[in-house]
């Protein structure tokens, strides 16, 4: 067992700049644009940018979201949009909005650390809320998908390129075995996307469903 | 007269509003976003050419409403600029499908630095089409040369010196691998830029004999008919037919060699995989030669360039098969094609592969030793879901090449899709095509890695500049 701990810049630096032989155990953040300002001696993170894809949701096409429901997985491809915002044109974020970002860095962990995403207070105080599920699994290979939205009253412009989160990266107390299963959580996340609930959990929360709609029946005069 | 008055005024109004939907559907356009400044290049340029157009007609009026011109110089002035109306809506046709949700955003910034740097000067924009083929045209040189004289001449100045349409399929806009294909298609201006036309058909020669026989076969079929073709037009219907195939056939083998000679084995691979699912092997077209005699062309390009037999045994195995394809020969489907295959024999494949060194140099072409690195180091990366977008220490990490990323994702496809896909998370490993799909978005993350590393470098250095 190692002692979990919240990893340096230094100790950032040194295993970037220090990659181990098998590509798997390495940890990859990529590409980092300007290395000495995305990670600054003496804290504790490394800053990653605005991606340029935007995933954005389609009210007019939905009437809502269930992630119980069996067609939730298709009712998401109707509520989504791509867009790609080449770096130099800005994505408006009206007061309200809701868009999936991305990071422009692909991050690859080790089995051995974990990432924990956090906006960067310079757009927060904006009112702009970059992160809500912020925890990345060892083994995670992909872009960051970031839940952005604009909590503020006035627009703000998403300029793709610009430092908008920093990553905190912890190692594990433990690792498992060589050979063990990996999680797919995410795994090899290629662009910004919603997910479906775990197939087993939805069928047992419908048991439920089912039970109370029993006893409600029952119930009925 | 008066009848003729009344229909030029109309002319000009029907005509006017023409031109003033072309500057409508070119604001809706507009709005859409485009990876390349070529698509905005064009719309500027429709735009300015709309706008003046109905400025001209307005002034039209004038004239049409005075005596001075007849019925027919009345005519010909109004269709003078009138004619042009469906130029521009061309134009616009051009530009739908090029922006960045129908074609992927993450190769076209990268290819256009790529074209720019073999073919100084120009610009491109890529665009989307219901159809399964590849294609570039410049449209700039076609375009000052239909419009000088005209009164939309200037409108020419907002365009580049060559602005280049490639046509990629809608269907597989994002299957990047196929998409080595551009580099075949990059031969075309390569080709007519260095001339490798003139100098590869003189030495090309059309065997006369086989012309001859060709004509007294059909001569004889004929001679039962009423009016029977006189031979020296058959001969000479027979030699065009022969020669327009020959002159197409040896175009596109340049440009399959120029391909070869850019982005090595990847071309050959997208080439063969394409080609093979929906042509038949020994089916040529006019300008097409058939699949088998291109097949032939670049495995003996590759044995010669590249160190085949170290590749990976799956390589080789795949050049073997292609190799003994190649070898049986062409089973011609008509006779012109027979006389067209007779001509591009082996001494005639080799000339084509060593002329297109002329339109490739050595700094620009992918060498086996970079094929030899790609494939050991970039396919690892590939392999552990890592895309290869930069190469070496953090600090001082150097963007990979084009050519370099489609070449591993090409071995990746080859040699290691297995592995591949056993390692994805359930959902993705199931179907091959989900697994193909993961691979390819690995690619264009990969390029876009590579391009914004470039552009950024690029960038700071402009920002240092303005700074001092």
């Amino acid at each position: 067992m190692r002692p979990a701990l919240i990893l340096s810049a230094e100790k950032i630096r040194e295993l970037l700049q220090n990659p181990a032989a098998n590509p798997a155990d390495r940890l990859v953040i990529s590409p980092l644009l300007d290395l000495d300002k995305q990670l600054k001696s003496g804290t504790a993170s490394i800053d990653v940018r605005l991606g340029q894809r935007f995933h954005v949701p389609l009210r007019a096409k939905l009437s809502q979201l269930n992630l119980l429901s069996e067609s939730h997985q298709q009712d998401l491809l109707k509520y989504k949009d791509d867009t790609f915002v080449p770096i130099g044109d800005y994505f408006v974020l009206h007061p309200g909005q809701f868009v999936l970002g991305e990071t422009l860095e692909w991050v690859h962990l080790p089995k051995s650390l974990v990432a924990f995403v956090v906006g960067k207070s310079t757009w927060g105080r904006d009112g702009l809320i970059i992160a809500t599920a912020i925890g990345v699994h060892p083994h995670f290979s992909g872009i960051l998908t970031l839940e952005i939205s604009n909590v503020g009253e006035i627009p703000i412009y998403l300029y793709p390129g610009l430092a908008i989160a920093q990553l905190f990266l912890a190692s594990v107390e433990s690792v498992p075995e060589p050979g063990a299963p990996v999680p797919s959580a995410f795994q090899v996340q290629t662009g910004p996307r919603n997910r479906s609930v775990d197939i087993e959990d939805r069928d047992i929360i419908q048991v439920f469903r089912d039970r109370l709609e029993l006893i409600s029946s029952k119930a009925r005069p | 007269m008066d009848s003729y008055r009344r229909i030029a005024a109309l002319k000009i109004r029907s005509a006017q509003d023409r031109a003033s939907a072309i500057v409508e559907e070119k604001h809706r356009v507009e709005n859409k976003v485009y990876a390349s400044p070529g698509s905005q290049h064009l719309l500027k340029f429709v735009e300015d050419a709309a706008i003046r157009l109905q400025a001209l007609l307005e002034a039209e009026k004038d004239i049409a409403n005075t005596d001075l011109l007849n019925a027919s110089e009345l005519e010909t002035r109004l269709h003078r600029t009138t004619k042009l109306i469906p130029v521009l809506h061309m134009l616009l046709g051009f530009v739908e499908g090029s922006d960045v949700n129908r074609s992927p955003g993450q190769l076209i910034q990268p290819l256009r630095r790529y074209v720019r740097s073999i073919i100084p000067g120009s610009e491109i924009f890529v665009s989307s089409k219901a159809e399964l083929n590849y294609s570039i045209q410049d449209i700039a040189a076609p375009l000052r040369k239909l419009l000088s004289d005209t009164p939309l001449q200037s409108s020419c100045e907002v365009l580049p010196q060559l602005l280049f349409v490639v046509n990629i399929p809608a269907v597989e806009a994002g299957e990047i691998l196929i998409h080595g294909l551009l580099a075949h298609e990059l031969g075309h201006p390569l080709d007519k830029t260095h001339d490798l036309a003139g100098r590869l058909l003189p030495n090309i020669k059309v065997k006369d004999d086989l012309v001859k026989g060709l004509v007294k076969m059909l001569s004889e079929g004929r001679q039962g008919q009423q009016n029977p073709t006189p031979d020296l037009r058959l001969r000479e219907w027979v030699t065009e037919q022969v020669t327009s195939r020959t002159t197409g056939w040896v175009a596109e083998l340049s440009c399959d060699a120029i391909g070869i000679r850019l982005f090595g084995p990847a071309v050959f691979f997208a080439a063969v995989h394409l080609m093979i699912s929906f042509k038949h092997l020994d089916e040529g077209g006019k300008s097409h030669p058939p699949s088998r005699l291109r097949i032939k062309l670049m495995t003996r390009m590759l044995k010669q360039l590249y160190s085949v037999d170290k590749w990976h045994d799956k390589l080789q195995a795949f050049m073997r098969d292609c190799d003994e394809i190649s070898a049986d020969a062409v089973a011609p489907r008509s006779m012109f094609d027979h006389v067209a295959i007779e001509s591009i024999d082996d001494r005639a494949l080799d000339l084509i592969a060593e002329t297109s060194s002329m339109a490739v140099p050595d700094t620009q072409s992918y060498t086996t030793r970079q094929f030899k690195e790609d494939s050991a180091e970039l396919t690892r990366l590939l392999t552990n879901y890592i895309p290869p977008g930069e190469r070496g220490p953090y600090g001082r990490a150097v963007p990979v090449a084009l050519a370099s990323i489609i070449n591993a994702g090409w071995h990746v496809f080859l040699c290691d899709f297995e592995t591949f896909r056993e390692g994805l998370p359930t959902g993705d490993s199931g179907a091959r095509s989900s697994a193909k799909t993961k691979l390819h978005e690995l690619i264009l993350k990969a390029l876009e890695i590579s391009e914004m590393k470039t552009a950024w470098d690029e960038a700071s250095l402009d920002s240092q500049r303005r700074k001092n």
